[in-house]
């Protein structure tokens, strides 16, 4: 078939599916009709093969440029993953989310082990080598135990500002600790020592104070999500880590992509324990004494940390543990 | 330019013309720029509700922020097919590596990793691009993704004249023997202006119908006829090399 006759007999159903690709690239594929839909498919089929028909019977760049476009950009469009509601995504994400948590706990357990190494190494040179408090805890060198007993009680906004302010912050460290995992874990790993460190540095200052149970009533209400939560992005910046060394038989480029699903997976999960994590912070944690007792802030850091380990060990057996299906 | 192909499931070969650097970077600023507008919006609206309670309103703009900062890139690729309004300015889309659109785990791997690859001013990104043949930052490697470029619309190729315009057999064939001195690339070319002609603008069009018309008149020495403007002269030849190939193939 030569250029010309190509051209005349095949172009009204090009454009047929151009008018067509144009309604759905607007408003999706649901916004076809049956007749509509069924024609979608007919004509892309045609263009395709048009498609192959001109890149090697036909003269002139111009034609296979003009359909190499109209069917990418149908294809793009006829082979996308098929979009779940928002509900669609969050109902599995809660059942199978522990399985998950299980399938890596490895990653966890280690993540938690350099936390803790950290933890032991900041109370230690804290506790021993005071000057060392000007360069573990820049940020804070004027905390004075004691002082929280007098302190009044916040307004409502301000309550509303910290929580906030709380829980973008450490969200965003752990998304940091996740994505930092592409360093072969170093970066992710550092990271976990680094907030190890400052806890134990911070610990020491209140032992030293005999203010032991201060810091246990402002860091547990929280802590008890906060901590896991960091450690879940040390632990999903672990598997980046451990997809990158450990890659064969595949590439790392293949085994980083198939990681970063169910590290991504268990890395989401900080975000609804942080956001309960800001409002214990700020609402009880870091509420004077005279408001609620020590008793009812340990009380409520039990409570929480019961609810956690129950749900992390009960829910989803069963579910393959893996980030599939959920991927929409 | 480079390019990259995909096979389909149609097993016809489909060709992507991958995004260089510059235009991500145009796109990436325009991005900037709305997301900009968006923290503005969002201080314009928390500005008053924190003059009734002190802190409620910092609270929503910490929030505000935050949800731009990190929903703008992820929410938009997933929505739109890959595009945010800078890359559907610039035209560019992100897709899978195999072609299709990309889902939502995919979008949120792509722009998670842009903690990483933003480091210091975008050169963690920078350096893994330009290391690659598809310019694929960290987070296209993790996800599986590339960004190429896409005709926003269709640009239609003009049809050439059906069947052999007025003219007597002595000049169809003067011009056929004629038209036969050209290599195949200049016949292509010339076949490529007459149906791409509506993509041209005025100016262009005229300037290059002109010049392929002049080039014809001096090197194969042929002539318009009377009153032929010069891009009827080009479609003519056209119209006699589109049906030459006929005369090829038959005798072939």
């Amino acid at each position: 078939m030569d250029l010309a006759t190509f051209l005349n007999e095949r172009r009204p159903e090009w454009r047929q599916l151009e008018g067509l690709l144009e309604q759905v690239e607007g408003s999706g594929l649901g916004s076809l009709d049956d007749d509509q839909a069924v024609a979608f498919g007919r004509l892309y089929r045609r263009t395709a093969s048009d498609l192959n028909h001109a890149q090697t019977f036909i003269n002139g760049e111009a034609t296979v440029r003009y359909l190499n476009d109209l069917v990418a950009r149908c294809y793009l469009l006829i082979y996308a993953v098929p979009r779940s509601s928002f509900l669609g995504v969050l109902r599995p994400l809660f059942w199978n989310y522990p399985a998950v948590f299980r399938r890596y706990f490895g990653h966890f357990l280690l993540a938690t082990a350099i936390f803790a190494a950290g933890a032991v190494f900041g109370l230690l040179a804290s506790y021993f080598d005071p000057v060392s408090r000007l360069y573990l805890l820049p940020d804070m060198p004027m905390i004075q135990p004691g002082d929280e007993g007098t302190t009044p009680l916040q307004t409502s906004g301000g309550l509303a500002e910290n929580i906030s302010l709380l829980f973008t912050h450490n969200v965003q460290v752990t998304l940091l600790a996740f994505a930092a995992g592409v360093t072969f874990g170093v970066g992710s790993a550092w990271l976990m020592f680094y907030n190890g460190l400052i806890l134990g540095a911070l610990g020491a200052v209140f032992l030293q104070a005999n203010q032991g149970l201060a810091f246990a009533t402002g860091i547990l209400p929280h802590g008890v999500l906060e901590i896991p939560a960091t450690l879940l992005g040390g632990a999903s910046g672990l598997m980046l880590g451990q997809a990158l060394i450990q890659a064969r038989p595949w590439s790392r480029i293949d085994e980083l992509i198939r990681r970063s699903a169910d590290a991504l997976f268990l890395v989401w999960g900080c975000v609804p324990l942080l956001a309960v994590a800001a409002l214990l912070e700020a609402g009880v944690a870091r509420a004077p004494d005279w408001f609620f007792g020590s008793g009812f802030k340990l009380l409520v850091a039990g409570v929480f940390g019961f609810l956690f380990v129950t749900y992390i060990l009960l829910v989803g057996w069963g579910k393959r543990g893996r980030a599939e299906g959920v991927a929409a | 330019m480079i390019v990259h192909e995909v096979i389909t499931t149609e097993k016809v070969p489909l060709r992507f013309r991958v995004a260089g650097i510059n235009s991500r970077l145009l796109a990436w600023l325009a991005d900037m720029g709305m997301i900009l507008l968006f923290l503005f919006m969002g201080a314009v609206v928390s500005a008053p509700l924190s003059m009734g309670r002190a802190g409620l309103g910092e609270a929503l703009l910490l929030l505000w922020i935050f949800g731009v900062l990190f929903g703008y890139f992820l929410l938009f690729e997933w929505l739109w097919h890959g595009q945010t309004p800078g890359k559907r300015l610039v035209g560019i889309r992100v897709i899978n590596w195999q072609g299709t659109g990309i889902s939502f785990t995919q979008s949120a791997v792509r722009n998670l990793y842009r903690l990483v690859d933003g480091l210091p001013l975008y050169g963690v990104a920078f350096v893994i691009a330009a290391c690659n043949r598809e310019n694929r930052r960290l987070g296209d490697l993790a996800a599986g993704t590339l960004v190429v470029h896409v005709e926003s619309r269709a640009r239609p190729v003009q049809a050439l004249q059906e069947g052999i315009p007025d003219m007597d057999r002595a000049r169809e064939a003067l011009l056929r023997q004629r038209l036969n001195q050209l290599d195949r690339q200049q016949k292509q070319t010339l076949l490529d202006i007459c149906m791409r002609r509506d993509q041209l603008g005025v100016g262009d069009r005229a300037r290059l119908f002109r010049a392929v018309g002049e080039y014809c008149q001096t090197q194969l020495g042929l002539t318009p006829q009377e009153y032929q403007s010069d891009e009827k002269f080009v479609l003519q030849l056209a119209a006699v090399l589109s049906f030459a190939g006929r005369a090829e193939q038959g005798s072939g």
